[in-house]
């Protein structure tokens, strides 16, 4: 299913929020934290919460790893006696996926069972770059993240313009008013939880 | 060891200063740059704020004081003192294993068969009661109870009843496992018990003191209940470097950091005979006398001790075959784990090994690494 027809399912995980994962979960209360101390959300109670589960539930799943068959794995290990004789820090976890020659290599932790996780992982990603290509989970939440990088920097280069033409005069206010709807139209996500309109209205 | 080239030198210098302090050490940029942020990330973990507050001009002192440290622990690293006892910690499995002076820090090799043992007991039908719920294990020379503690975390979901003994002659190492085991609690990574629950016990004791094991047998009830075997698991990381590999093959930092007693057997006047029963035991294979020993007395399903490369398995295997009586078909299977004992063997190791007239399987990858004896019930 494309993600942008994935909005279809949110009413049924707004009724059974059991159903989603615990994972998901705790990114969206991230984000409605994260949401929360903007001023005036909670000065005015006319506005509704904003929705429980929000655009993290649309993201494809994340890629699972490849059979260990198809995989050759290597510590960087050097010749020498190992155990208790010598005591080496390198925990660099090297995988080569066999039917397509990519080769992973991973030493971010101290942890050579967490860095085999790690590769497995990034593995996993990449492999699902190159077969879905704009559709695989990174491309996604890549491009979430960039629209709403380039939302928010829209948002601040609107509000800064927005304070100058108020100083200039007061009548082009009105104008902008339509600017910003039309920026909405486009947004995919609910780049603006509700109570954004009551800011917008208290400022008219 | 060949001398730095200086121009390699200038350069870390030239990164920053602390890398060149590592370099002594790490021997190449790539290694001391990983070393670098593992030490920067325990400092701003160390002197993490309590409170995220705005910068204000109070800041430099603490950026003073961060430098400070980071400067310290560097030098300290560079000089050649263990990673692991300049931060404190090891992670090992999914637990983070405090680490201190004076006990040896464990290894990634210990975590492999650690893991691969509770992937064997996982899929096997073992365990005792009813519900076949319980298991006992018995973890001797703990160190850091870095074994224990992980079979423990591995375990805990598929037996309910499980429970974990462990001993070490050293009442530091004693002190230290407890204290892992109340920080991983802390953390969330094993699951916490009551402070009256002896589930988890960790003792000092020699064990080849004259005594030792008729007192643990008579502790868990094992006489009482007849013949039955006294616990299910029996592990153990016993020192075994000989006196000759310790001057010559240990690394620069393990011999002038690390206590030699947890490598190299320590003699003691309660060790068996050498030389009587078994013609060619060596000082450096004293304690798989002894592990044998309590492996007949507390009658464990599996068994897994450590070793150092496959010669001494092959000796340990060779001893184990001698006391069990090693013919087809007995009750007793033994099995040598390499130092990756999941991964598929190179072309050159071996896949198995004739001892005794009898084909030993050798798994996965590395160095013989591991001894694992496996009694039918």
């Amino acid at each position: 299913m494309p993600p942008s027809l994935l909005f279809l399912l949110r009413p049924l995980f707004r009724i059974q929020p059991s159903r989603v994962s615990g994972v998901s979960q705790r990114i969206v209360v991230a984000t409605r934290a994260a949401r929360t101390p903007r001023p005036f959300s909670s000065g005015f109670g006319l506005s509704p919460s904003p929705p429980l589960l929000g655009k993290n539930v649309n993201f494809p799943p994340r890629p699972k790893p490849p059979p260990d068959e198809e995989i050759d794995e290597s510590f960087l290990k050097g010749s020498g006696p190992g155990g208790q004789k010598i005591n080496k820090t390198n925990s660099a976890v090297q995988l080569k996926h066999l039917p397509t020659g990519i080769v992973i290599k991973s030493q971010a932790t101290r942890s050579r069972s967490q860095n085999r996780i790690i590769a497995r992982q990034l593995l996993a990603d990449k492999l699902d770059q190159i077969t879905r290509g704009d559709e695989s989970r990174s491309a996604v939440v890549g491009e979430v993240k960039r629209k709403r990088k380039a939302s928010s920097a829209k948002k601040s280069r609107r509000k800064y313009r927005k304070l100058d033409d108020e100083k200039a005069t007061k009548s082009d206010s009105q104008e902008e008013e339509h600017l910003e709807e039309d920026d909405e139209a486009e947004g995919l996500e609910e780049q603006q939880p509700p109570d954004q309109e009551t800011v917008k209205n208290n400022r008219k | 060891m060949p001398r730095l080239p200086p121009s390699l030198l200038r350069r870390a210098h030239s990164i920053s200063p602390h890398l060149a302090a590592l370099l002594p050490v790490c021997r190449d940029l790539a290694s001391a740059r990983h070393e670098l942020r593992w030490i920067r990330e325990h400092v701003a973990d160390l002197l993490l704020p309590s409170r995220p507050r705005p910068r204000t001009a109070n800041d430099s002192p603490r950026e003073h004081a961060r430098n400070a440290l980071l400067t310290r622990l560097c030098r300290r690293r560079g000089a050649g003192a263990p990673l692991q006892y300049v931060l404190g910690s090891q992670p090992f499995g999914d637990l983070d294993i405090q680490c201190r002076p004076g006990v040896l820090i464990p290894r990634p090799e210990t975590e492999a068969w650690a893991s691969h043992l509770a992937d064997v007991i996982v899929r096997s039908d073992a365990g005792v009661g009813a519900e076949g719920d319980g298991l006992r294990v018995l973890d001797l020379c703990l160190g850091t109870g870095c074994v224990a503690l992980l079979l423990h975390s591995l375990l805990q979901r598929r037996f309910s009843r499980l429970s974990v003994c462990g001993f070490d002659v050293d009442g530091g190492a004693v002190a230290l496992a407890r204290r892992n085991r109340a920080h991983n609690e802390r953390r969330g990574l094993l699951s916490p018990r009551s402070p009256d629950d002896d589930s988890v016990v960790f003792l000092e004791a020699d064990i080849f003191a004259p005594g030792w094991l008729e007192e643990l047998v008579r502790h868990s009830g094992g006489r009482e209940r007849g013949k039955g075997p006294v616990v299910d698991v029996l592990v153990s990381n016993p020192p075994y470097v000989s006196a000759r590999g310790f001057n010559q093959d240990t690394a620069r930092s393990v011999r002038n950091y690390e206590p030699k007693r947890a490598l190299v057997p320590l003699y003691s006047p309660h060790w068996p005979e050498l030389g009587s029963a078994d013609a060619d035991d060596r000082p450096e294979d004293v304690f798989y006398v002894r592990l044998l020993e309590i492996f007949e007395v507390v009658q464990p399903r599996f068994a897994v001790f450590e070793v150092g490369d496959l010669a001494q398995a092959y000796r340990v295997v060779q001893m184990a075959f001698r006391r069990f009586g090693g013919v087809s078909g007995s009750d007793v299977k033994a099995e040598i784990w390499r130092d990756w004992p999941d991964m598929r063997p190179q072309e050159d190791e071996a896949e198995s090994m004739g001892i005794n007239g009898i084909q030993v399987p050798i798994e996965g990858s590395g160095n013989g690494r591991a001894v694992f004896i496996r009694r039918n019930a």
